[in-house]
């Protein structure tokens, strides 16, 4: 297993859209992160669809006709290359057979386009099923079977592998609603990434065995979690902002195991992996709001490989269906993004982006390139995935710390109480030195399964 | 209202837990919820009283500024273990029947959606607003709701879901809940939710927060 100890991108410039130091072959006419931004689109079943025995030829026929809506429009605008990604639910995931066939049917609609030549790649984002019970049996259960099994049986259509995995969500949840970082810390840095370690371990030997990409993970149920309830303003942003840069201690775990790009959409922490690994990554942002709103959705872009819409329910609307519209939105975003690269503006068009949201939000701070390199640099300063979480953590707090001090970010003063605390939560976790990950494991015993993580 | 319940509704809406608890700051070292609690029981003020006038009060406050964006969940959080440590004691009261709950609420987050997180809001603003929570955890089918009703028919339903695809989960409960007992009320929640899907399915109305739920099922109850 890999650990990084130094960045690939070297300097903040070098952080810009559309390039990478490592970029990444997914098709033989699909190379991510090699000098051009490719748009990915996400497509999902209507509101209120139902997936079962008695269904699922229909949704199967469904998921064909999207895939062709979207196709066709790809070729109607002469779009050369784009990712499409099916992220399965829950039903589609527990049995892997259906599953199967939505990604066979996508996978035969890309070969006849193909032939068009309208490039596409197919990644598949099988569903984390293993926390259905809590608390969940990450390692032991059927779900966990019934994962890797639907890896296997979707890989042969595919040709990106990933998933939303969410070891260590159980004691997340609770930390995050406490705003106890300690807990957040612990749940990521220790719990996450070792159930990270022991799930890519795995995907990335399907992937192999398939001769496919293993693209990488995303800190969302736990970062994105974060964002959603201080949107819904339940949470303080600034803690959320930490949280992100901790999602990236955990996301960069994937990597370490042999993931290689592009990492899920929705993982907005995806320009510090790209910071310190190298690799492709996939983002979303203001394209994304189909699906969730945000208050990155500017900054998001600034350092994307792929440009994500993550997810529109299947509606009609006057411009075609949705999937085909959300492509037809992304596709403008990166013929901006690809003509600035080609004229040199890269940087500026990126600076602009995101000088747009970080001033007023923290969240979109700790996501500008230079914020992300120093997170980037927090992390690869210790191998110890807890301490390096705290790094992230501290680093950001720090960032957000100065901006705020010399009126660069405007924090809402119902947060300044919450600041205070959990500046003390971090010192309550220095001090504890070794002790930390005993400490929070015991104050969190009732909520996790420490055999299930590979702890005794 | 004496001046023992007034401090412990100030100890419920500020999170005060005990007297060891080292938040709020500014109430580093008094007595809390847990203590002032015991004390006015020892002092013969009935149970009802510390519940009605204390614990709820003190709830229902930070509910509201919960409700209106003044604080946020780890204030709702702190108060609630507040009121959790007042609560043990009035425990033996409600078993003898000298206290009683506002009502019984029956919440669950409906079958394939395994988001808690404003499932377990709702529950913690409805106990503290003096109801009994059974809690179903989640990706609860309609079978373990209409089973719950059974034991407690009179109980009102809170149901929950995060995702889209759960949506027809939800629809397909509330049809058995009606089915099986047509009176029960049964309440909505959850990001994608509307109170027009809400009437769509046939449930008695959907609530962004919980405070709104808590509110109109004081309403019902009364």
């Amino acid at each position: 297993m890999r650990f990084f100890s130094s960045l690939a991108v070297p300097e903040a410039r070098a952080l810009v859209f559309g390039v990478c130091p490592n970029p990444v072959r997914v098709t033989p006419h699909i190379t991510v992160g090699s000098g051009e931004t490719i748009p990915e689109v996400n497509y999902i079943l209507p509101h209120g669809s139902e997936v079962s025995a008695s269904t699922i030829d229909d949704v199967v026929t469904l998921y064909a006709r999207m895939a062709e809506g979207v196709l066709e429009r790809a070729y109607d605008l002469g779009i050369a290359k784009l990712i499409i990604e099916i992220e399965l639910v829950f039903e589609l995931t527990l049995n892997p057979s259906w599953g199967a066939r939505v990604i066979r049917v996508t996978r035969e609609a890309m070969d006849r386009y193909e032939a068009k030549g309208v490039h596409s790649a197919l990644r598949t984002t099988v569903a984390d099923i293993r926390d259905r019970v809590r608390p969940p049996r990450l390692r032991t259960s059927d779900e966990t079977r019934l994962v890797f099994e639907c890896f296997e049986a979707c890989a042969a259509d595919s040709d990106i592998l990933s998933i939303e995995s969410t070891g260590g969500k159980e004691v997340s949840d609770d930390a995050l609603l406490n705003c106890d970082i300690g807990g957040v810390l612990f749940a990521m840095g220790t719990l996450g990434s070792n159930d990270m370690e022991f799930l890519w371990t795995k995907i990335c030997k399907i992937a192999d065995t398939y001769g496919k990409v293993a693209g990488g993970d995303a800190a969302c149920g736990f970062a994105n979690t974060a964002m959603q309830l201080a949107r819904k303003r339940m949470l303080p942003t600034v803690f959320a902002a930490m949280v992100r840069a901790v999602g990236a201690a955990r996301s960069l775990v994937a990597i370490e195991c042999g993931a290689k790009g592009p990492d899920k959409d929705c993982a907005y922490e995806g320009p510090v992996l790209k910071a310190i690994a190298g690799i492709p990554i996939a983002m979303e942002g203001k394209s994304a709001a189909c699906a969730h709103s945000s208050p990155v959705g500017n900054v998001a872009m600034a350092c994307c490989d792929t440009w994500s819409n993550e997810s529109v329910p299947f509606v009609q609307l006057f411009g075609g269906f949705s999937p085909e519209v959300s492509l037809e939105q992304l596709w403008y975003d990166c013929k901006l993004m690809n003509e600035a690269t080609r004229s040199g503006d890269a940087v500026r068009v990126r600076d602009l982006l995101t000088l747009s949201d970080v001033r007023t939000s923290a969240e979109a701070l700790v996501l500008a390139p230079e914020s992300c390199m120093r997170i980037a640099k927090a992390i690869i300063s210790t191998p110890d995935r807890l301490q390096r979480a705290h790094r992230a953590a501290k680093e950001a707090l720090a960032i957000i710390d100065e901006a705020a001090g010399e009126g660069r970010l405007s924090i809402p003063e119902v947060e300044q109480n919450w600041i205070g605390m959990i500046r003390a939560g971090m010192d309550e976790f220095e001090s504890l030195g070794d002790g930390a990950a005993a400490h929070y494991a015991k104050q969190y015993a009732h909520l996790f399964v420490p055999s299930e993580y590979g702890l005794t | 209202m004496s001046e023992i319940i007034e401090r412990i509704a100030q100890c419920i809406e500020r999170g005060k837990v005990n007297a060891a608890s080292p938040y709020p700051p500014d109430l580093k070292g008094q007595d809390g919820a847990d203590e002032l609690t015991a004390a006015a029981l020892q002092m013969g003020i009935p149970p009802s009283d510390v519940l009605g006038q204390g614990l709820v009060i003190g709830m229902n406050a930070i509910g509201r500024k919960f409700s209106e964006n003044k604080v946020f969940v780890p204030d709702l959080l702190m108060a609630s273990k507040a009121m959790q440590a007042a609560m043990k004691h009035l425990k033996p009261y409600f078993e003898s029947g000298q206290a009683q709950h506002r009502g019984t609420f029956i919440v669950g987050t409906v079958q394939g959606d395994l988001h808690d997180i404003g499932k377990n809001l709702v529950s913690m603003v409805m106990e503290g607003g003096g109801w009994e929570v059974i809690d179903l955890g989640v990706d609860v089918n309609a079978d373990k709701f209409l089973n719950a009703l059974k034991d407690h028919p009179k109980a009102v339903v809170g149901l929950s879901a995060l995702l889209t695809t759960t949506m027809v989960n939800m629809e397909k409960t509330v049809a058995a809940i009606r089915q099986q007992s047509p009176d029960t009320v049964v309440i909505v929640g959850g990001a994608p939710l509307t109170s027009e899907f809400a009437k769509k399915i046939g449930a008695n109305a959907y609530f962004p927060d919980p405070q709104g739920a808590l509110d109109y099922l004081t309403g019902v109850a009364a």
